[in-house]
């Protein structure tokens, strides 16, 4: 049994949920935060419903909807979910109003949809899917922990298919507190063209939700294969690189095709992301990703897509900038990421 | 090879006690901990009875040998890790494939609610180290690397199912060969976040909850963090430790009917205990004990109990909800009636309901009033249910 994404739904500051994002213009970046571009919910969701939602849980919502579309799918097995920071705009909310109405007279809403896993539950709510249903909320690897499950789960033969997703909202506070954390880096001068070489610390503020549809069955419909997920804590990137090394052999791949690679602008994590690559031999195979999405912690899930998208259509958009690859059949990459040293993850694809 | 998993170690801290022996202690004692709160500052502190652990964060830290700024969550995280690792020797945790998985879902919202408090008049204010503690992952992450473990670390957040969702991932990646050793289960701590936000919804009791009882009033809210060690059989050759039970069974389903209620019939905690108990093998006249959801809310006991009517009818095995004792902790509950579990079939115990005066009108579920040894104690079943519809069931056998 293996894993295969037949359906992929995904809002990021790119057109890539109405649009089919590698023919159009990539959206260049000023600034230090990237936006979503939001579709026309209405066409996706009831709009009765639409209006009591946050915007978290419509963006989770919307991209549930295009995946399980895009498969042809009606209803998943499971679901699984995703997020660092959960739904901040209903925490927030109702923090503020704690504070300001000093605990009295509040109305409950925005705490029931406050909770990590209200997005995972609302979804299951819509396709009214009763299996397996989880919420990941482990920094930068909430996505690829609800991706080792969704694996896992499938493996086991649980169930055919697997609703995963990776999320997360930027909102005014949250930019504004992880700029305070050096998270960011100053406004001024920076650009799509320049986010990689500011030779500073801090990398540009992003934010997104990318839902797949993963079947243990291939068909033709299929975008790839997810052959392996793991992640690697609190170990040196020495070692992190030799366990990738032994991963990939355990899969019988000597070397990837590409390295799509979660360089972010900041300097000491693209130092580790510039050496993992060269422990790699895979220097002239890195794409970077993070100029197209901004930096958050679920960003490994527009990687994910492109990974699919890259090995379906074998082409490589130009703005990729990989020239040497061009024409070339591209049959496996490999996708990572890791923030501050601290936890790294590994995701391998291959051509179904 | 067979392809068991088993528990090696315990660990616990609540209202009702800061480890095991205080713990068991409280409840042949019949001793409730909700009453009225010391540490949580709030204007609601006199109106709802809580199930605080007694231990301020000084002296949390202080017994830990922890900085006392630390948050809550970790303070009780990394003391309920300690105490379930007690007797595994270090070396083990390093010559193994070992991880954490914890869960959570108020992470460390006790010390963003003040640093809020000042962001919110000037967002340039606020001392940044309340605010570090904020996600989930920061108390797993600290707690890991505090424990040396390293090769695998998540945090789950699914509501009240948390932790119970942690132990089942971490018996599914030992069963899948991929960690030998996983220290799991889950920490919640009081804040004014999560206590005005059950209030709002009207279902906080303003007096010792009473679940199962016909006139049950809401629930007491806890906090508190557990976490079970689970092994593998290679790991237990090796190092031969004093095993409490294994994991026999668990199932995760969601309800999918209403945000915050289960649907009358109890159709997710019915298919979650039918699922734990098919993989278990067991038949329902097997399970000697149940330790309940129990929340004492209108919604959760009698959707539980209808879900229990129609697996059990008309042969009920012993149950109670120990939510009595120590409030509902939320995203450690799980994990707190988890251990409760092991040691009751470990000891071969029955925990009893704080109270009880009338059954829930149609339903013939009728608590232990009791603590009481009772001959054998082979097999537990524990629920776990949450809000979104998360529910989880487990099955622990001898």
């Amino acid at each position: 049994m293996g894993a295969y994404i037949k359906g992929i739904g995904i809002i990021s500051p790119q057109k890539t949920f109405d649009t089919k994002f590698f023919e159009e213009v990539i959206l260049p970046f000023t600034g230090n935060r990237m936006k979503c571009i939001e579709p026309d919910y209405s066409l996706y969701i009831d709009a009765k419903q639409i209006r009591r939602m946050s915007r978290i849980i419509r963006m989770g919502t919307a991209s549930s909807v295009k995946a399980l579309k895009d498969a042809g799918v009606e209803k998943p097995g499971a679901v699984i979910v995703g997020t660092a920071f959960g739904c901040l705009e209903d925490t927030e909310t109702f923090l503020k109003k704690m504070i300001q109405n000093k605990e009295e007279m509040l109305n409950p809403t925005a705490f029931i949809h406050s909770t990590h896993n209200s997005i995972a539950s609302q979804i299951a709510l819509l396709f009214q899917c009763k299996g397996y249903n989880s919420t990941y909320v482990h920094r930068n690897i909430s996505f690829e922990s609800a991706m080792m499950d969704t694996v896992l789960l499938l493996q086991e033969n649980e169930t055919e298919s697997v609703l995963a997703g990776g999320i997360d909202e930027l909102t005014d506070s949250s930019f504004s507190i992880l700029k305070l954390l050096g998270y960011y880096k100053e406004n001024s001068e920076l650009n799509s063209t320049n986010l990689y070489d500011a030779n500073s610390k801090g990398s540009v503020a992003g934010e997104g939700s990318a839902f797949f549809l993963l079947v243990n069955k291939p068909d033709k419909k299929c975008y790839a294969e997810i052959r392996a997920v793991k992640t690697f804590s609190f170990i040196s990137e020495e070692e992190v690189a030799s366990q990738v090394k032994e991963l990939l052999s355990e899969h019988k791949i000597d070397r990837a095709d590409i390295l799509i690679s979660g360089h972010n602008g900041d300097l000491d994590d693209d130092k580790i992301f510039k050496s993992f690559a060269t422990r790699l031999n895979m220097q002239d195979a890195i794409l970077k990703y993070k100029h197209l999405c901004g930096e958050y912690p679920t960003s490994t899930g527009f990687a994910l897509w492109m990974a699919a998208l890259i090995i379906k259509k074998n082409e490589l958009a130009s703005e990729f900038g990989l020239k040497s690859l061009s024409g070339k059949k591209i049959n496996n990459a490999i996708i990572y990421n890791q923030q501050k040293n601290l936890h790294h993850s590994i995701t391998i694809l291959s051509a179904c | 090879m067979s392809n068991e998993v088993l528990i090696a170690g315990a660990g616990i801290i609540s209202a009702i006690g800061n480890n095991i022996p205080e713990s068991l202690h409280a409840f042949e004692r019949h001793q409730s901990g909700i009453k009225t709160a010391k540490h949580l500052t709030t204007r609601h502190q006199q109106e709802f009875p809580l199930g605080e652990v007694t231990l301020s964060n000084k002296q949390l830290a202080h017994h830990n040998g922890l900085d006392s700024r630390l948050s809550r969550t970790i303070l009780l995280s990394y003391h309920a890790a300690k105490e379930a690792l007690s007797s595994f020797p270090e070396s083990a945790l390093q010559n193994f494939r070992t991880g954490f998985i914890s869960a959570s879902t108020v992470g460390g919202m006790d010390k963003t609610e003040f640093f809020f408090e000042n962001f919110l008049n000037d967002s340039s204010s606020g001392d940044l180290r309340n605010i570090m503690y904020h996600d989930c992952g920061k108390a797993t992450d600290y707690v890991a690397e505090k424990l040396k473990i390293k090769n695998f670390v998540t945090t789950i957040s699914t509501a009240c199912s948390s932790s119970a969702n942690a132990i089942m991932l971490a018996s599914r990646m030992i069963k899948s060969n991929q960690l030998d050793i996983v220290v799991a289960g889950g920490v919640d701590s009081l804040t004014k976040f999560t206590l005005n936000g059950f209030n709002s919804l009207m279902i906080v009791d303003r007096e010792q909850c009473k679940p199962l009882d016909q006139n049950r009033n809401g629930l007491n809210l806890g906090e508190g963090a557990a976490y079970l060690v689970l092994i593998n059989e290679k790991v237990q050759r090796k190092i031969n430790l004093s095993v409490l039970c294994k994991l026999s069974g668990y199932c995760n389903t969601n309800d999918s009917h209403h945000p915050t209620a289960l649907s009358d019939e109890g159709n997710g905690p019915y298919s979650a205990m039918l699922g734990a108990l098919k993989m278990s093998g067991l038949q329902p006249s097997q399970i000697n004990y149940i330790n309940m959801h129990g929340t004492g809310t209108q919604n959760n006991d009698s959707a539980e109990g209808k879900a229990i009517e129609r697996i059990f009818h008309p042969e009920y095995p012993s149950l109670s909800s120990t939510k009595s004792f120590t409030g509902h902790t939320l995203g450690a509950s799980g994990a707190v009636e988890a251990v409760f579990s092991a040691l009751a079939i470990k000891h071969n115990i029955v925990y009893p309901n704080f109270s009880f005066k009338e059954p829930i009108s149609g339903l013939n579920i009728i608590p232990e009033m009791k603590f009481r040894k009772q001959a054998e104690i082979n097999h537990v079943l524990s629920n776990s249910f949450g809000f979104g519809g998360n529910c989880t069931s487990l099955v622990f056998s001898k």
